[in-house]
């Protein structure tokens, strides 16, 4: 798990502005990076490596490693933020909640991304 | 005292309040309703006052802001003198006040006080209960804390689901692109301005029209409301068989009003204030969000749905039910009023309390969520592998590790997302097994790329053995007869016919 500062940031927010994400490494300079928030309705996911699934605490929405919709009542699978590496730092386009009308997790995003 | 005489009547003259505040109170009311029925409105209505009274306390003291509300909440609990118990008032106020609300509505609906001729006054109360629940969770959101953070995702995440305006619903309610600041600043000013600001003018109206149109008499199984005689026919009533509401009705009021009071601060010193949980920190993940009370049945209708009917349901019914209520004095605005004579109305109601009550006792036990802890917590009951081989054992292993236990349960022990597996062997043979763990299906997540070869037969063997001693575990009968078969031709004799 890691987490970021969402680049919004107003003087009055807290810790809000503070946001985890799933990062998972493929291989090599592949990776996948998923918003922390269930499909379904938007609770925080937890990894269980045992299981090798993303679980959500709230209605049982499961996901497999790569994202992908397992079991539950979410739709689909989880949301991803676009990332790129840039001298061996992975960024991502964050910034805005994803929800499942509006799947787009980053704020330069044009398109809806799913995993 | 002739001083505050003159100073009431120099007001008076100048208001003109004092003749029909002695005219409301004086007015005649049907004796029968002078009944301990009666008395859930005007609870409603103290309650009201009193959220408003702790509500301006509270206030005093809370700090809307995203980085500190949480700690100005922690400082009430914790710093200010009766802090904690103002908080403790405000928040079993909030439940009690839904709970009257709802209870108000029920009577009024079974006794037909929503008929001719106080259509409008139902219709005022509907939308009193609206802002009544939206006082709820938009109250729930200013304790800032996990359960309110997830609530505000849970939210939007419903929000987001209009067509087409979804995504800027969202943006509406979040006042920017996450929940932050400015989306407390936004359910502070709708929970301290803009919703108890509609509230008392509604409160104010649905309370005059009841003392303009007369309270509703009490229903008598056969007195029909007809549109073109039923007011001459209630004004005969109050005349013929009425008392003053003052004093003659309102004591029952008045002494069931200090009940509630009473009730909620037996409550609030008892049981103490809500919350706040853990931080509204996103990063603190360990947690389950859940609603409060009034909310529960939706939390669990959440879980419980087909996926593919949630949307369509979440879109399509509130807005329907809510016009259904609208709707209803239009409906059935003369007729019987008694529920005596109104079985589906009585039915209607049983139904709807039968569900949301189930659906709330669901949501306090959530058996949909898996037992996160279940592998690491609750061990493998020794009479599973009393007895076992090797084999057996090391699938036990594998059925802990793999936290199969988190949705499945064994013993007493476990999760209950998924079937108790205590006679799993009775219900499926050993390929249906390998296929159920291996490709999962009907919301079990399929294991194939989770468990080795090895794995997955170890499991399979150990959950071969879990059957009660009296049954005996599944088989499949042709692969009997294929292995039979193949036995008898290796030994050179012919087959018998199996059964």
């Amino acid at each position: 798990m890691a987490t970021f500062r969402n680049p919004l940031v107003m003087p009055t927010d807290g810790k809000t502005v503070d946001t985890a994400c799933w990062v998972r490494r493929i291989a090599g300079d592949q990776f996948q990076v998923f918003a922390i928030n269930c499909a379904h309705l938007g609770c925080p996911v937890r990894w269980l490596p045992q299981s090798g699934l993303f679980m959500c605490p709230c209605h049982g929405g499961a996901y497999y490693r790569d994202g992908s919709r397992a079991s539950g009542p979410p739709e689909r699978g989880l949301f991803v933020y676009p990332y790129k590496i840039e001298n061996g730092v992975l960024t991502i386009d964050a910034g805005q909640l994803p929800t499942p009308g509006d799947p787009v997790a980053g704020l330069n995003s044009e398109k809806p991304r799913c995993a | 005292m002739r001083l505050i005489t003159k100073i009431s009547e120099w007001f008076d003259h100048r208001l003109q309040l004092a003749a029909p505040i002695r005219e409301a109170a004086g007015h005649p009311v049907p004796c029968s309703t002078a009944s301990w029925f009666y008395v859930f409105g005007s609870a409603a209505l103290t309650v009201f006052i009193l959220q408003l009274v702790t509500g301006i306390l509270l206030a005093l003291i809370y700090v809307p802001s995203g980085g500190e509300a949480w700690s100005s909440l922690q400082a009430l609990n914790h710093q200010v003198a009766l802090g904690w118990f103002i908080r403790a008032m405000h928040g079993w106020g909030s439940n009690f006040m839904v709970a009257i609300v709802l209870i108000h509505m029920v009577q009024v609906f079974l006794f037909g006080a929503h008929k001719f001729p106080r259509e409008l006054t139902w219709i005022i109360g509907v939308f009193l209960l609206l802002m009544t629940l939206g006082m709820a969770f938009t109250g729930q959101v200013l304790r800032f804390d996990q359960d309110a953070y997830w609530g505000l995702g849970i939210g939007a995440s419903i929000a987001s689901r209009v067509p087409i305006l979804g995504p800027f619903i969202v943006k509406l309610m979040l006042g920017g692109p996450i929940i932050a600041g400015a989306t407390l600043s936004r359910f502070f000013a709708l929970h301290v301005f803009v919703i108890p600001g509609l509230l008392i003018g509604f409160v104010c109206l649905h309370v005059l029209m009841v003392l303009k149109l007369g309270i509703n008499e009490w229903p008598m199984p056969g007195r029909i409301v007809k549109r073109a005689t039923y007011e001459a026919e209630y004004h005969t009533l109050t005349k013929k068989d009425g008392a003053p509401f003052v004093p003659y009705a309102i004591w029952k009021d008045m002494f069931f009003a200090a009940f509630i009071i009473l009730a909620v601060t037996a409550c609030a010193f008892y049981f103490g204030p809500f919350g706040p949980t853990g931080q509204p920190d996103p990063t603190i993940i360990q947690t389950a969000p859940k609603p409060d009370y009034f909310f529960l049945w939706l939390y669990a209708l959440l879980s419980l749905l087909p996926p593919s009917l949630e949307t369509p349901f979440l879109l399509i019914v509130p807005p329907l039910a809510i016009l259904g209520l609208i709707l209803l004095p239009f409906l059935s605005g003369e007729g019987e009023k008694s529920w005596k004579r109104r079985p589906i109305a009585v039915v209607t109601v049983l139904l709807i309390a039968i569900t949301l009550g189930t659906f709330t006792r669901m949501a306090q036990f959530t058996p949909w969520s898996p037992h996160m802890s279940a592998w690491s917590g609750d061990p493998v009951p020794d009479r599973y592998i009393h007895g076992t081989t090797a084999l057996e054992r090391q699938g036990a292993l594998v059925f802990q590790v793999k936290q199969c236990h988190n949705c499945h349960s064994l013993g007493d022990t476990g999760g209950q997302r998924g079937p108790s597996l205590d006679s799993v062997a009775v219900r499926l043979t050993q390929d249906q097994l390998i296929r159920q763990v291996i490709q999962g299906g009907g919301n079990m997540p399929a294991y194939g790329n989770n468990l080795i070869p090895a794995e997955t037969s170890a499991l399979v063997a150990f959950l071969e053995t879990l059957h009660p001693a009296t049954q005996r575990p599944a088989r499949d009968a042709a692969l009997d007869l294929v292995r039979s078969d193949s036995q008898q031709q290796t030994s050179g004799t012919q087959p018998e016919t199996q059964r």
